[in-house]
This record gives structure tokens, C-alpha cells and sequence, in this order.
């Protein structure tokens, strides 16, 4: 993924910068010729010195698109409100625009100051703003690619997951052996939840984002299917209070942290397993937590590492920068916990993009 | 003609209920009794001694080959393997033309693969068999790693030992004494079995009936003859047999 980005990027500045060329070879030669001209008596201004008056400026800004991309996806990532975004804009303008003016001096000699303020400044602002324009263009397509891309991954590994084959053969098997005994219900209903989860994964929903509730009833249905197979060995527990229950989370966010549980919780020991799934409002936090009461998780490199929870981590992470946390812990009463802290009143990626239809 | 005794070994009670079933139906076979994970399992084969083992692949603690590996490829009985979807499993059963089941399997898939383990057993192949195991448990991944943690029953509670709990362990009958800070806890398990399965640089048999964790040696005073004592650091004192005098020495890396 890294590569890419930088590949993306390389590639975008280089576009800038081939923009730019363009319009400093055209200002050139348009001061070349205007000089021509408008200059009596064969005197008119040479390439050279046309270069030495243009060139400055353009190459001055196209210095500084790099930092105006790197402020604007820092300010990004900070995730101020509006008020704050527009000062913090308006503050960095200027300071680019003072430090254009007084780079250039340099070439014109000094200036008094009422001239710069009056004359030059707003050129310059003009040209800064023009810039801002085109980098916050590319910023936010790229934030819009990216999240789609990481909704995309979700659902696909997601669906890799109810499809994986020692979930699936286990599970028709459960329902053979119920037919075997004569538990037609039962095996109906192992049926039933399988099928809801097959629809889980491929229903075609690009919603970014559901409630906490909708998303612990997806959970739960894929647990519905591992509590027939392990039967006595698996015991599920779900506590939301009713704010967490309408809190808004990222789509299939919880399913590798139950699919993690299960393995590490309940398919590695031999004893009975209790899954729980808790989550509460603390503050402006919506704090949810998946525990297994297994062996707790072996040393941080076996499990954080674990594909499925490193995606947890970049996905928190894309949506809502530092605001978020994810912990994988010893339960105090043994076991393992992963803890999500999502802010509440974010809507994902609000800032980066149009928020998706909701079908 | 006498009913072949078979023992069904799965950790899911679905699968392990419902094949006992069948098995029941069979006239020729008689279900001995079935096991929820891989300590279970050794302790019915050594105790038990089924003809025929149905054995599920993917179980915690000790897995299929843990449990062949434990009871060792030439005593362990014929065998087929059950599971859901293990790719280097198949592979490997394939390889050493050892039969398997795949769930779900049919009514017809498992007579079959009964009526091939009748066969076996009815026309004394069971020495291939005996060589094919063995291939079979070198090929697979030494990752179905070492014993971690053992259960054990106190009073009517199942507790779990873990193996680094483990002072030492005393051959009892067929049976290990697992000495743990002070008390002992009988597993059904023989102590060549529990061998097999611990990580041979934590543990080391000192003697035909005696394994110690090295971890609680205190010291090693070993006399011209070459036997020994090794002393734990509690002070209880465990005989160390001549012959097993190098196998320690290998461990420590150094001579005694």
C-alpha cells in the first residue's frame, strides 16, 4: 500500500510541476514578446532577461506545492472543525506568500513594505489560493479512493471469512449430523443462519458505516453458526446499552475481533469458552469490547500481527486518525480483550467525502 | 466373528455424537467410547486399545498427529483420519496412501472407508500401515508443536496444568504422576507418551521411570559408576540411570 501512495504521489507532482513549467514558459515568452514589442529603437528584452524576471516565481511556487500537500493532509488528520480548518488556511497563505515575496526580493532588490502589502501580496494570495485549489482536489479524490478501497477489503475479507473452508465444511457437517439424529429443526435452522451469512457477505451494501447494532447482529449471526458446532463449548453474551446500540461504526469492524475470539477463545482449548460483546457510551466515546476467556493472547507479535487486526488498527486509524483506539489485552480474569474507542459524532470520513447513499 | 472396536476422536460434540451413532449401527463395529480433544484420545488408545481410531485432524491442545506421535506409529492402531478442509493434511494422507473422510461426509463415503479398515485389519496389514504412519508424522510441520498444558481431575473439578508448572513426572503403572509444587496429579498417559510430547530441551527422561523439568534441577551428583541423582530445587531426589546419562549430557551441552 505504501508504494503505491508514493507512486501516486510522485506521479501527481510531477503533473504540478509540469503545469507549472507550462505556465512560467508561457508568461516567459509573453513578457519576451510584449517587451519586443512595446520597446522603440530596436531595444527589446532578451530571453535571458525575460527567464530572470518570470522564472522566480514560478519556481518559488511550484517549491511550494510539497508543502501546501503536506500542511493540508496534516490539518486533515487533525480533524478540527470548520472555524479552526479555514484560521489555520488562512495563517499558512500568508506565511507562504510573506516567505514568496521575500525569497524573491532577493532578485529585485528591497521594496518598502506598503508597496508588497498593497501591490504584490494579493497576486501572490491569488496564486496560493489557485494551488490550494488543485492540491485539495487531489487530496480528497485520494481520500475517497482509499476509502473505498478499504471498504472494499473489509468486505471481501469479510466474506473470505464466512466462506472459509473450515468454516463452511464444519458447519455443513453440524447440519448432517443433526439431520443423522433425526433434529430436523435444529438443522433448518444451522440452514437459516449459515444462509444469512452467505447474504451478509454478498449482499451489495456501500454503506461506510452502520450502527453498532446492526453491526453486533451481523456478529452475532456468524457466532449463531459456531455456537451450533461447539455447541456446549461456546456461550455468547451481548451487553450494549441502548446509546451504544444507535452509535455509529465503521462496516464489519467487529467481525475479525469475533472471528478472533472464537479461534484463540474456544477452537484452541478443549474446555467451554464464554464470547462477550460489550459496549457503552462513555463521554463523547463509544467504547466496545470483545472478550474470550481463552489463554489470553500469546506474545503481541502472534496476535496484533494477525492480518485481521492490523486491518482493524488502519482502518480506525483511516476513519478517525488519533481520535481512535484499539487495544488487544489479558482480561484481568483471564483471556483476552480487544477494546475499540471510537469518537461518537464523527461520521466517517465526513470531512474526506460525500457521505454514500444509504439504500 | 468379533466386533471390531472403534473409537471416535473430535472436538466438536456434533461430530463426535453423531459418528459414534453411526458407528453404532454397524454390527461389525462397536463404539468403545469417544474423545473430545487430543489428551483424551492418547489416554483411551493406551488404555483402551481400540482396533480402530476415527480421528479428527484439528483439535486444541493436541492434534491428530500429536496424538499418533504421543502413542507412537508402531503401536498406534489403524487409523482414519476426519476433517473439514486441512490442504497439507490431505496432501499428506495422499502421499502415504493413509485413508481420510472429509466432512460432511455421506452415509456411503464413511461404510467405504470402514469396509477398507475392516479389510486392513482382517488381512494383518497393519505393518504397512505401521510404516506409513511413521512417514507420515516425520512429513508433517513440526509446528503442531510442543505440549503446552495438560488436564487433570481433582476431585470432581478439571484442572489445567500448565508444563512449566511441572517439577517432575513419575511413571506410575500406565499412568504419570505429574509432581506440581508439592502435590501430585495422576494423568492417564504413559510417561514414553508425555515424552514424545514435551519439548525435549525443557524436559529429559533420567530414567526408565522418571522425567524432569530442567528448569527445577538444582544440582546432578553422579557417582564412578554412572548412575546418578539429580537433585530439584525443593530437594526431592530423582534417580539418573546410566543409560540416560548422555541424553542429559546433550541437553545441558556440557559432560557431567
Amino acid at each position: 500500500m505504501p508504494t503505491v501512495t508514493l507512486t501516486r504521489n510522485q506521479r501527481a507532482l510531477a503533473w504540478a510541476l509540469g503545469i507549472m513549467a507550462l505556465l512560467a514558459a508561457v508568461a516567459v515568452t509573453r513578457h519576451h514578446l510584449e517587451m519586443m514589442d512595446h520597446s522603440p529603437g530596436g531595444h527589446y528584452l532578451t530571453w535571458g532577461h525575460a527567464i530572470s524576471q518570470q522564472a522566480p516565481d514560478y519556481i518559488l511556487w511550484a517549491l511550494a506545492i510539497p508543502l501546501v500537500y503536506l500542511f493540508v493532509d496534516r490539518v486533515a488528520r487533525r480533524r478540527w472543525g470548520w472555524p479552526r480548518t479555514v484560521l489555520a488556511h488562512a495563517a499558512f497563505a500568508l506565511v507562504v506568500a510573506l516567505a514568496v515575496i521575500l525569497l524573491r526580493n532577493g532578485w529585485y532588490g528591497a521594496k518598502d513594505f506598503g508597496t508588497i502589502m498593497t501591490s504584490i501580496l494579493p497576486s501572490q494570495l491569488f496564486t496560493y489560493a489557485a494551488i490550494l485549489g488543485g492540491v485539495l482536489a487531489y487530496h480528497y479524490s485520494r481520500v475517497f479512493v482509499e476509502r473505498e478501497v478499504e471498504l472494499a477489503d473489509a468486505r471481501l475479507r469479510a466474506l473470505r471469512a464466512q466462506l472459509r473452508p473450515h468454516f463452511m465444511f464444519n458447519a455443513l457437517n453440524s447440519v448432517a449430523m443433526l439431520v443423522r439424529s433425526g433434529r430436523g429443526t435444529e438443522a433448518v435452522d444451522t440452514i437459516a443462519r449459515v444462509s444469512d451469512l452467505l447474504r451478509d457477505g454478498l449482499v451489495d451494501d456501500d454503506r461506510a458505516e452502520v450502527t453498532l447494532e446492526e453491526e453486533v447482529a451481523l456478529a452475532r449471526r456468524y457466532l449463531a453458526v459456531e455456537e451450533v458446532r461447539f455447541a456446549d463449548r461456546l456461550e455468547v453474551r451481548v451487553d450494549l446499552t441502548e446509546q451504544a446500540k444507535a452509535a455509529r461504526v465503521p462496516r464489519l469492524i467487529l467481525q475479525p475481533l469475533v472471528e478472533n475470539a472464537v479461534r484463540h477463545g474456544i477452537s484452541a482449548r478443549a474446555a467451554a469458552g464464554r464470547i462477550g460483546i460489550r459496549a457503552r457510551v462513555s463521554g463523547r466515546e463509544l467504547i466496545v469490547e470483545v472478550s474470550d476467556d481463552g489463554h489470553g493472547p500469546a506474545p503481541a507479535e502472534q496476535r496484533t500481527n494477525g492480518v485481521g487486526l492490523r486491518n482493524t488498527r488502519e482502518r480506525l486509524k483511516a476513519a478517525y486518525g488519533s481520535a481512535a483506539r484499539f487495544t488487544l489485552e489479558h482480561a484481568p480474569v483471564g483471556g483476552a480483550i480487544a477494546t475499540l474507542v471510537i469518537p461518537l459524532g464523527h461520521e466517517v470520513g465526513a470531512q474526506h467525502a460525500a457521505p454514500l447513499p444509504t439504500p | 466373528m468379533t466386533r471390531l472396536r472403534v473409537l471416535v476422536v473430535d472436538d466438536e460434540p456434533l461430530a463426535r455424537t453423531g459418528l459414534s451413532e453411526l458407528i453404532r449401527k454397524d454390527p461389525e463395529l462397536e463404539s468403545i467410547g469417544d474423545c473430545a480433544d487430543g489428551q483424551a484420545a492418547v489416554e483411551a488408545i493406551e488404555s483402551l486399545q481400540p482396533d480402530l481410531v476415527l480421528l479428527d485432524v484439528q483439535m486444541p491442545e493436541i492434534d491428530g498427529f500429536g496424538v499418533i506421535r504421543a502413542i507412537g506409529p508402531e503401536r498406534m492402531p489403524p487409523v482414519i483420519f476426519v476433517t473439514a478442509y486441512e490442504e497439507f493434511a490431505l496432501e499428506a494422507f495422499r502421499v502415504h496412501a493413509l485413508d481420510y473422510l472429509l466432512k460432511p461426509f455421506s452415509d456411503a463415503e464413511l461404510a467405504a472407508a470402514l469396509g477398507r479398515a475392516k479389510r486392513l485389519i482382517r488381512d494383518d496389514g497393519l505393518h504397512q500401515l505401521t510404516e506409513r504412519l511413521t512417514e507420515l508424522v516425520g512429513s508433517v510441520r513440526p509446528e503442531s508443536k510442543y505440549l503446552s498444558r495438560l488436564t487433570v481431575r481433582v476431585a470432581q473439578r478439571v484442572q489445567i496444568v500448565r508444563v512449566t508448572e511441572i517439577d517432575w513426572i513419575e511413571a506410575a503403572d500406565y499412568c504419570a504422576k505429574l509432581h506440581v509444587a508439592g502435590t501430585a496429579h495422576v494423568v492417564r498417559v504413559s510417561l514414553g507418551a508425555l515424552e514424545r510430547l514435551l519439548d525435549p530441551a525443557a524436559f529429559v527422561r533420567v530414567h526408565r521411570s522418571a522425567i524432569i523439568n530442567l528448569d527445577r534441577v538444582g544440582e546432578i551428583v553422579s557417582d564412578p559408576t554412572g548412575d546418578g541423582v539429580v537433585v530439584l530445587a525443593d530437594g526431592t531426589k530423582v534417580r539418573m540411570a546410566r543409560s540416560r546419562r548422555a541424553a542429559v549430557e546433550r541437553v545441558l551441552g556440557k559432560a557431567l
